[in-house]
């Protein structure tokens, strides 16, 4: 059978972290595919419809892998930063990201974040 | 045709097995999820069957008969023994899409239990299901053969759980500590190797019994700690948990009165664990983890040591977490977390908070470096350099041969360069230094640009730019250094008798009035958090300076009017397929005694209004001509003016 490609893509390595903020986009309706690694995201982005990213990475950090999908203009990211910087937010919005959210992220947040992409949810 | 193959004992083919998997109780499942939802909202009008109640209802209900219960048949039960999915018997839970699924049902019930109005509706609705549930655990623990076999048997653990999921609607914190507690107890005796001593088990029906008749209290506010008490992730919690202890422990481990120097694994560690703990357990433990981080930047940033009493207190926190819930009541766990944030209080560098690091932010306007406080940090970041920024994408492809580009990326590198070494970044500051001298001999001597060296350069830089804005530590790529090196050292012996050319009238004129309007554009920028890149060109007519300062003050209203339009918005950029950074290029043209000027924006919103135009002609000086306003679709917006003769 056919599987249809996942509708968001999370990059964090805690998985934790990445469990919550998968469940969370799930309540909202959206397919959600975790993957592991920057590459993993890069090679997936193309086709998914949005890409979570945590900020502080062990191998890399958010603001590269946002410029790198930006440069591929495969899928809006949205970046996820706990720093509370405003460098975060400015340098991410530099770097190609669509939307910066702050933790402890919320499912109002979510929810305006993909009214502001235009992600559309399963009903 | 072959025949599918039939089970040696059942005789079922594995067609008819199909029909039982896993996969299909889980889509019945899914099924009922959407019927609940789709009912909720029927019911949206009705007074009686308010929303957020029925919705706690039904999920309440597909809740229970998720649970991980593995002695019950449900998903991935054997063909024999598949049941209604109403009854109480719960699914296995190997499946992972179970799990997440429990997951999703569980959130859901987190944020309509976070709700004030629908906690109180959904108390009101699920008191008589938990005291059935209390009940039914009555009788089956007064039959109870104590054996751990029997907890599982007797449907005790399935109807335990049953009755955790609906204590968490319980308005009363106490009641849900109490329903907790009674269920730690009811397992351990059933642990015991032995049975246990009558008066244990007739003290716990007892307290059953009291909690069934206990009423209950109105509703309280909303309690936060009810989101760690349904997340199912302490096993996840733990794994990493011991994961940064392994790491933690460690870069702790010094003596008493050595003092621990910062790293960035140790800062990513705390980081993590802020989140982690966040999530799992949200309170003072999580906030004291995020105020350790918070502290630890602080030091890292600013290169200093940290102290041997945060070294001591991060290793009593680290205790506290790994201790878990069980060992600490709830209630010292809260005080060691406060007490340990005040320590870390007392521990911040007093000088931080109104420290001051000599940023030459004003570098290019006059070069006595200003003062400014930490955070111009994060403004010299995101405000200064986006030709930069961009310059590795596409510039030296398409515009290796635009001097004025060249101007604005020479006068960025050196504001870096000069950033990076205040903040004491030192391989930022060596590489800015590098491109600025190979730029440097690239203008003087007159020779091509190496582009593959310097597309893989700002490749590097923008890396470590990326590095320094996530306060990371700063690697650089060594081969781009080392190539870099080598051709300053070849370039630079090849023209000993290299000679510094003077700037032509043209581009003193064009740097002054970037001087003069780059403050104004950086405050718009900082207002309308757009990145945006200011581009000044000029022909030979020489301009005083008096003239580019009524220039300037003549174009920061049209520049108001561009960088304040909500056009200029990323989203609309980036559906445009615009590069995010905003390019305002302002021309200068004298002839006759007459100069001309105009602005170019790449956008391509509308047109100003006819009372817009009106205000921006009359925001321009006496002198002006009438401003024109055109569209080029594609290109951009583009306004002109002239200013007749201007004094001097």
């Amino acid at each position: 059978m056919k599987r249809s490609l996942p509708q968001a893509l999370i990059l964090d390595d805690s998985p934790v972290l990445s469990l919550v903020l998968q469940a969370q986009l799930e309540a909202e309706g959206l397919t959600v595919r975790a993957v592991g690694t920057e590459a993993e995201l890069l090679q997936q982005a193309t086709g998914a419809a949005v890409a979570f990213v945590e900020l502080q990475l062990w191998q890399c950090n958010g603001f590269r892998v946002a410029r790198r999908v930006a440069g591929m203009q495969a899928c809006p990211v949205v970046l996820i930063s706990g720093t509370g910087r405003r460098t975060d937010l400015h340098w991410g919005i530099r770097a190609g990201a669509a939307v910066v959210l702050t933790r402890p992220v919320t499912l109002r947040q979510l929810r305006q974040a993909l009214q502001t992409l235009g992600v559309r949810v399963a009903a | 045709m072959t025949q599918p193959a039939k089970h040696p004992k059942t005789g079922i083919t594995q067609q008819g097995r199909s029909a039982y998997s896993p996969q299909r109780a889980l889509q019945r499942c899914m099924r009922q999820l959407v019927q609940a939802r789709v009912s909720a909202l029927a019911c949206r009008d009705a007074e009686a069957n308010e929303e957020p109640g029925v919705l706690v209802v039904r999920l309440a209900r597909l809740q229970t008969f998720l649970s991980a219960d593995r002695t019950s048949s449900g998903v991935g039960a054997p063909p024999g023994r598949q049941r209604s999915a109403t009854t109480a018997n719960a699914p296995l839970v190997s499946d992972p899409l179970v799990e997440l699924l429990r997951w999703q049902i569980r959130l859901e019930l987190v944020e309509l239990a976070t709700e004030a109005p629908a906690l109180s509706r959904a108390a009101a609705l699920l008191r008589p299901l938990l005291q059935q549930q209390l009940e039914t655990l009555g009788r089956l623990c007064a039959a109870s053969l104590w054996t751990p076999a029997h907890f599982i048997t007797s449907g005790l653990a399935r109807h335990w759980r049953q009755a955790h999921v609906l204590a968490l609607f319980c308005p009363a914190e106490a009641s849900r500590r109490a329903i907790a507690g009674l269920e730690a107890d009811c397992l351990r005796l059933h642990l015991n190797a032995s049975l246990p001593e009558a008066a244990c088990t007739a003290g716990l029906l007892r307290e059953l019994a009291r909690c069934v008749e206990q009423p209950f209290v109105p509703p309280l506010e909303p309690d936060p700690g009810v989101a760690a008490a349904l997340l199912d992730a302490e096993l996840l919690f733990a794994a990493e948990l011991s994961r940064y202890r392994q790491l933690l422990t460690p870069m702790l481990a010094i003596s008493p009165h050595e003092e621990l120097e910062p790293a960035e694994q140790l800062l990513t560690v705390l980081y993590k664990l802020a989140w982690v703990s966040e999530a799992c357990r949200p309170g003072p433990l999580a906030l004291a983890w995020r105020c350790a981080y918070q502290l630890c930047s602080e030091f890292w940033f600013q290169h200093r040591a940290l102290p041997p009493e945060v070294n001591a207190g991060l290793q009593s926190l680290l205790a506290i977490t790994a201790a878990g819930p069980a060992e600490n009541a709830p209630d010292s766990a809260s005080q060691a977390a406060w007490l340990y944030q005040t320590q870390l209080l007392r521990q911040w560098p007093i000088d931080a908070a109104d420290a001051s690091l000599p940023i030459a932010l004003a570098a290019n306007a006059a070069d006595a470096p200003r003062v400014v406080s930490l955070e111009a940090v994060p403004l010299l970041l995101s405000d200064s350099f986006a030709t930069l920024v961009e310059v590795s994408r596409d510039w030296f492809a398409a515009r290796a041969s635009h001097t004025a580009d060249l101007t604005s990326l020479l006068q960025e590198l050196a504001l870096l360069e000069k950033g990076a070494a205040a903040v004491k970044v030192w391989s930022l500051e060596h590489l800015c230094t590098l491109l600025l001298n190979v730029y440097g001999l690239v203008e003087r001597d007159g020779i091509a640009l190496p582009i593959d060296l310097l597309t893989s350069a700002h490749v590097d830089l923008v890396r470590l730019l990326d590095q320094a804005a996530a306060w990371q530590e700063t690697s650089p790529d060594a081969a781009v250094i080392d190539a870099l090196q080598q051709w300053i050292a070849g370039a630079a012996a090849s023209r000993p008798e290299l000679t510094i050319a003077a700037p032509t009238p043209a581009e003193v004129a064009a740097a002054q009035l970037y001087q003069a309007l780059l403050v104004y554009v950086r405050t718009l920028t900082l207002v309308a958090e757009k990145p945006v890149r200011l581009h000044v060109d000029a022909d030979n007519e020489v301009l005083p300076p008096q003239v580019v300062l009524q220039v300037a003050e003549a174009l920061k209203p049209l520049l108001r009017f561009v960088l304040l339009d909500n056009a200029s918005a990323a989203y609309s950029r980036r559906a445009a397929h615009k590069p995010l950074v905003h390019t305002v290029s302002i021309h200068l043209r004298r002839e006759a005694g007459v100069l001309w000027i105009m602005l170019e924006e790449d956008n391509e919103g509308p047109l100003p209004t006819p009372a817009q135009t009106r205000q921006l002609q009359r925001s321009l000086p006496r002198t002006a001509g009438a401003l024109g306003c055109e569209l080029h679709p594609g290109q951009g917006r583009w306004f002109s003016f002239t200013l007749a003769e201007v004094s001097e």
